[in-house]
């Protein structure tokens, strides 16, 4: 799995591209370790890259989501494919996680969430 | 008569990927939807984890056997184990409630909702085999209808 990352405003953005399952699992969970050890917990999944996910990489997500409401953030996932979605909807996940359509809708909740903490 | 293709590949995670993409070029030629395609890949992937983590208990040289059988009106895969412990083989007894907090228990689930039958025997000296078959003009039972293209992405490129 390809995992790109870029720091802006009060959320770190990671792009995931390729396969979310078994194989992937440890990669990931390590990646959000760093940034949780760094103080970094507000945290936008971009899923657009992601071609397949089985019940593995949602069982890693959801393993990710509790380290990062443990630390007191927040993570939100965005841009699903169809078929992905389809899975996060058939295990009732899309009630767990915060997902939306776009990169830019889940940007600008983090920026409501800043305004609402003002 | 049945078209059947046997693979027997080493119960281990590297081969994942392997088996998603043997299964993809297998299901391209079949008249499935892109959904049920899409469907069967991560049924193949729960099936595939399952036989190598929890049947074969990840025991090095353990393999598993997968069997396609194609016919005129339905695709059926099996996977095999080489697990001796028995195993119980109504598969309601063995889907559990999951709620949203844990990390596993997800995969048998998938598979029943994304094939039409599902099943799963013991066989004593032989390991635990688990079969799904998807007829090709059954509607899904979940989800909306997707175009091949959404739903089978980057596996379209494989011959027909």
């Amino acid at each position: 799995m390809e995992i790109t990352a870029s720091s802006r405003g009060n959320f770190t953005a990671l792009q995931l591209r390729g396969r979310m399952d078994l194989n992937s699992s440890s990669q990931l969970k390590e990646c959000i370790k760093d940034y949780l050890s760094e103080g970094k917990a507000n945290i936008i999944m971009d899923l657009s890259g992601v071609n397949f996910v089985n019940s593995s990489g949602l069982g890693t997500l959801v393993s990710i989501l509790k380290d990062v409401r443990m630390v007191k953030g927040r993570m939100v996932l965005c841009n699903l494919a169809q078929y992905v979605q389809e899975v996060f909807e058939i295990t009732q996940l899309s009630h767990i996680f915060e997902i939306y359509p776009t990169a830019e809708e889940a940007a600008a909740s983090f920026a409501d969430s800043v305004v609402n903490a003002g | 008569m049945a078209e059947v293709i046997r693979i027997r590949v080493p119960g281990d995670a590297v081969y994942l990927k392997w088996v998603h993409t043997l299964t993809a070029a297998i299901l391209v030629r079949l008249p499935l939807s892109g959904q049920k395609k899409h469907h069967l890949l991560v049924a193949m992937s729960e099936g595939f984890t399952n036989a190598f983590l929890h049947g074969n208990q990840q025991e090095p040289g353990y393999s598993v056997t997968l069997m396609y059988e194609i016919d005129s009106d339905s695709v059926q895969i099996t996977v095999q184990d080489e697990g001796m412990l028995p195993i119980d083989s109504n598969i309601d007894h063995l889907i559990k409630p999951v709620h949203g907090s844990e990390e596993s228990g997800r995969g048998l689930g998938l598979i029943r909702e994304m094939t039409d039958e599902v099943s799963i025997t013991h066989e004593p000296e032989q390991g635990n085999i688990l079969t799904m078959k998807t007829y090709f003009n059954r509607q899904c039972g979940k989800g909306k209808a997707m175009n091949e293209e959404e739903a089978y992405g980057n596996y379209s490129q494989f011959p027909r």
